[in-house]
């Protein structure tokens, strides 16, 4: 096998390769990933019973007006969260399943939950832990139900206080419904914006989830059905059947959302969503047909099995191609690097924890703030602007300063290329004025800025 | 990628409709900036009907009661208030350089965020329609331009063949001059690359140039106006951009949304204040400017049930500056009973914003009635200029 097989399958499957990578992957490239399906990692996270829990105790604290412990409640969770998403940046950088962790990240963003809103604040690692790690290599169904039963989500797009206005809660307090994660289900997780919902749909299904909440406060307590941090409560739930995309839905219960769910996991629409948006994160912005033909089929004839999935993406002839079509985000670029220079090992000069995350927010992609339930865009036009540019020239020449002489920057590049270096990069590393500056350009080359 | 020439040349029919601008110069010192409400803003908090008889009875906790109630103040005119937090606005009101349009939406009328802030920023007649945004084709027409995005990315407003620039502050150390050039010979030959590293040297000069305030990144509304802060001496300058973009989200009030405080009224705060900053970054150029906010499209007139609201259709809009005939409020009010609202729920359109943003541009830019019909938001024949917006240039 040639090196630059190697090289599509370090660079746009897995995450940059680390000294050393490309001479282990490349007797079979192909091989290498498809052993990493089924390779799922547990991180250590702050469990997300432990964030309701701590949530809950803060309201407490503040309607007691103690003042002090509110204070440090709240900046334990800060701080819960700087190392939990240092956590994960570490483990990027280090993992030796750079594709399995590729497959999180993009799921991760697929079902986003974003932490500038402060019920979700400090919930990022545990949604990505309890929901994602474990059920990206099971059927999508497991991973849109973990996802949706998930308190990160409930909170994120306000399912926890939806309430019938005809259960019994509703009708008491006067609450209603929200179709906040109704909708968004519909939109973003599953069939997509053109899958043929109606507004009576997205409202007939905001009431069959009715009751869907979190396992915190007094309700759920007293009334809930706890299963982990999810509770369902009978209570808010909205009574009888419910009509959604043409089925009448006659369950009780928490079984009539699953249902749904179930159905909506399975629908073609969802397919053609799921397999279109992991052409175009694997392939190109503009991936294809025939290559979302066959994934979508794939998950069709597959009853949504991922690891079938990727399986047949990774056989797809369109994937081998060794034009880099695809722009890196800040977040692929940033650990590329950091992986091709092994720098997190370098304890001499180590980064601390919250300069990893702040160099992701300087360049424009903080760690599970998206600021937006749609994730990070997946085209090169959000990731281009001269600004963005700049800040990766800066953040590029920050750490170059740093590593100074201790890197030589041939070896950085053959770390990332081995023989397959283009000749125009070698002559401007060759020509820099100090090593420092030929880090800057091996970085910021376009071979570097691209998959 | 077309230059400006190969772009008129392209679109054929343009070409003889194209008429060129009134004296450039004059244009060169107009200031049109677009902020984009990202998240959908209630706009009946923003612009107020208090004297609407279904006002306070659909919205209940959410409604605004302090100008019913008797607080002058914020009060425009017998029925409209502005939210107590916007007092610059309603300063500008005062001092006739604020109009306020009731019940604005764009094309789009369905309820996805996604989708309704695509089409809102092509400028077509439907989602993903058009490849490029309107304020590019708009730079693509004038004489001579510059466009800036204040932020990190560049919106798809502003994306097209014209080469914006974008600008953000940072916390990182400036790189020597240098790398820069370096870069640029390594990008030759790559014409994305090298159009990018073009575009942010013109800033990054400019910015060496000032003495720019670089208290960094935070998030939310302190760093809209941190940013503002920075980015309104770059407009300011005589041979600034004419065409600006600004963004803020964090208006999608599913719950909790409040009313002369609480989660919105926070959000509405800062928007006033960025702007309020921006105002006072600008100096002499506040004279040529229109400052517009808009949103991709309103929330539900009913609170839901859980103290917020959810996706509507129509909303309000606000243009303000020294170049605007303000004082006034624009656009017919469709009424809060229940048969008038748009399916039984939504705020009922009764503007098309591109009517709004063509009176601007052809106001302050010349841009011809064809022009703006077919190439700025191709397919809006029927979508009249709103005429009167302006004030005559001078």
């Amino acid at each position: 096998m040639t090196i630059s097989k190697a090289i599509v399958a370090t660079h746009r499957f897995g995450l940059g390769p680390r000294p050393g990578d490309l001479d282990f992957v490349k007797s079979d490239p192909q091989a290498w990933l498809l052993n990493q399906i089924g390779q799922k990692s547990s991180i250590a996270f702050l469990a997300s019973a432990e964030v309701l829990n701590r949530q809950a105790q803060n309201r407490q604290a503040r309607q007691n007006q103690d003042e002090e412990l509110s204070q440090r409640l709240t900046r334990q969770l800060a701080l819960a969260h700087i190392s939990d998403a240092a956590t994960r940046i570490r483990h990027s950088i280090t993992t030796d399943t750079p594709f399995a962790e590729r497959l999180v990240h993009f799921w991760s963003n697929h079902f986003a939950i974003s932490a500038d809103k402060a019920a979700v604040s400090g919930i990022g690692g545990s949604f990505e832990g309890e929901a994602i790690r474990p059920n990206i290599f099971a059927r999508f169904e497991d991973l849109l139900m973990a996802s949706t039963k998930h308190p990160g989500m409930l909170l994120y797009l306000d399912n926890a206080q939806s309430t019938g206005p005809n259960s019994r809660g509703g009708s008491r307090s006067g609450r209603g419904l929200n179709e906040n994660l109704a909708r968004e289900i519909l939109e973003l997780h599953t069939l997509g914006v053109n899958g043929g919902y109606s507004q009576e749909d997205v409202t007939n299904f905001a009431k069959v989830i009715t009751g869907w909440s979190v396992a915190t406060g007094p309700a759920a307590e007293r009334f809930g059905e706890i299963e982990g941090s999810f509770a369902y409560l009978e209570l808010a739930h909205e009574p009888g059947d419910h009509r959604v995309l043409g089925r009448n839905y006659r369950q009780s219960g928490i079984a009539q959302g699953e249902a749904v769910l179930k159905d909506l996991a399975a629908h073609p629409k969802t397919a053609e969503h799921i397999a279109t948006k992991l052409a175009r994160h694997f392939i190109s912005d503009d991936p294809p047909p025939s290559a979302v033909a066959a994934i979508s089929k794939s998950f069709l004839d597959s009853g949504g099995d991922l690891s079938t999935v990727y399986k047949t993406l990774l056989h797809l002839d369109e994937v081998w191609d060794e034009e880099r079509l695809k722009y890196r985000a800040p977040n692929e670029w940033m650990v590329s690097i950091l992986r091709a220079v092994a720098y997190i090992d370098n304890q001499s000069t180590g980064i601390r924890d919250n300069q990893l995350i702040t160099s992701l927010a300087t360049l424009g992609q903080p760690l599970w703030r998206p600021g937006s339930p749609a994730g990070w865009p997946d085209t090169a036009d959000r990731w281009t602007s001269p600004d963005s540019l700049g800040k990766r020239i800066e953040w590029a020449d920050t750490l170059a300063q740093k590593i100074g002489t201790n890197l030589p920057a041939t070896e950085m590049l053959n770390t990332l290329y081995g023989t397959e270096v283009n000749p125009e990069l070698v002559m401007a590393v060759s020509r820099a004025e100090t090593n420092a500056q030929a880090l800057v350009l091996v970085a910021m080359a376009p071979d570097a800025l691209r998959r | 990628m077309l230059n400006r020439r190969q772009f008129l040349k392209a679109s054929g029919a343009a070409l003889s409709l194209y008429h060129l601008p009134l004296g450039a110069e004059t244009h060169l010192q107009q200031r049109f900036i677009w902020v984009i409400l990202r998240g959908a803003m209630d706009g009946v908090s923003a612009l107020v009907p208090y004297a609407d008889a279904n006002y306070e009875k659909l919205r209940g906790n959410l409604a605004i009661t302090s100008p019913a109630g008797g607080n002058a103040s914020n009060k425009l005119d017998g029925f409209f208030a502005l939210h107590p937090e916007l007092t610059a606005f309603a300063d500008w009101y005062q001092q006739d350089q604020l109009i306020a349009f009731p019940a604005v939406a764009s094309a789009y009328r369905d309820r996805s965020h996604f989708d309704g802030q695509n089409l809102m920023e092509n400028g077509g007649t439907r989602p993903y329609g058009q490849k490029d945004g309107w304020l590019n084709r708009s730079l693509q027409l004038m004489s001579s331009g510059r466009g800036l995005a204040v932020g990190n990315s560049v919106p798809t407003v502003m994306q097209g063949d014209f080469e914006v620039e974008s600008w953000s502050p940072s916390i990182l150390a400036q790189p020597d001059d240098d790398i820069y050039a370096r870069l640029g010979d390594l990008y030759s030959g790559d014409d994305l690359l090298a159009s990018k590293l073009d575009s942010l040297m013109r800033t990054r000069e400019e910015v060496m140039s000032m003495d720019m305030e670089m208290s960094g990144r935070s998030n939310g509304l302190q760093a809209f106006s941190q940013m503002i802060n920075a980015a309104s001496k770059l407009l300011a300058a005589d041979n600034g951009p004419q065409i600006a973009t600004l963004e803020l989200g964090g208006w999608d009030t599913h719950s909790a949304q409040g009313a002369e405080t609480g989660r919105l009224a926070n959000q509405l705060r800062g928007l006033n204040n960025g702007l309020a900053t921006l105002k006072e970054g600008l100096g002499d150029k506040w004279t040529n400017t229109s400052l517009v906010v808009m949103t991709e499209f309103g929330r539900t007139m009913h609170a839901n049930g859980t103290g917020g609201t959810d996706h509507g259709t129509a909303s309000a809009a606000f243009v303000a500056g020294g170049a605007v005939k303000g004082g006034r409020i624009v656009g017919d009010w469709p009424g809060l009973a229940e048969s008038d609202l748009y399916e039984g729920r939504d705020l009922r359109p009764t503007l098309d914003n591109r009517s709004i943003l063509k009176g601007l541009l052809a106001g302050q830019f010349g841009l011809s009635e064809a022009q703006l019909a077919e190439i700025v938001f191709p397919g809006s024949g029927e979508v009249g200029i709103l005429e009167g917006l302006v004030n005559d240039l001078v």
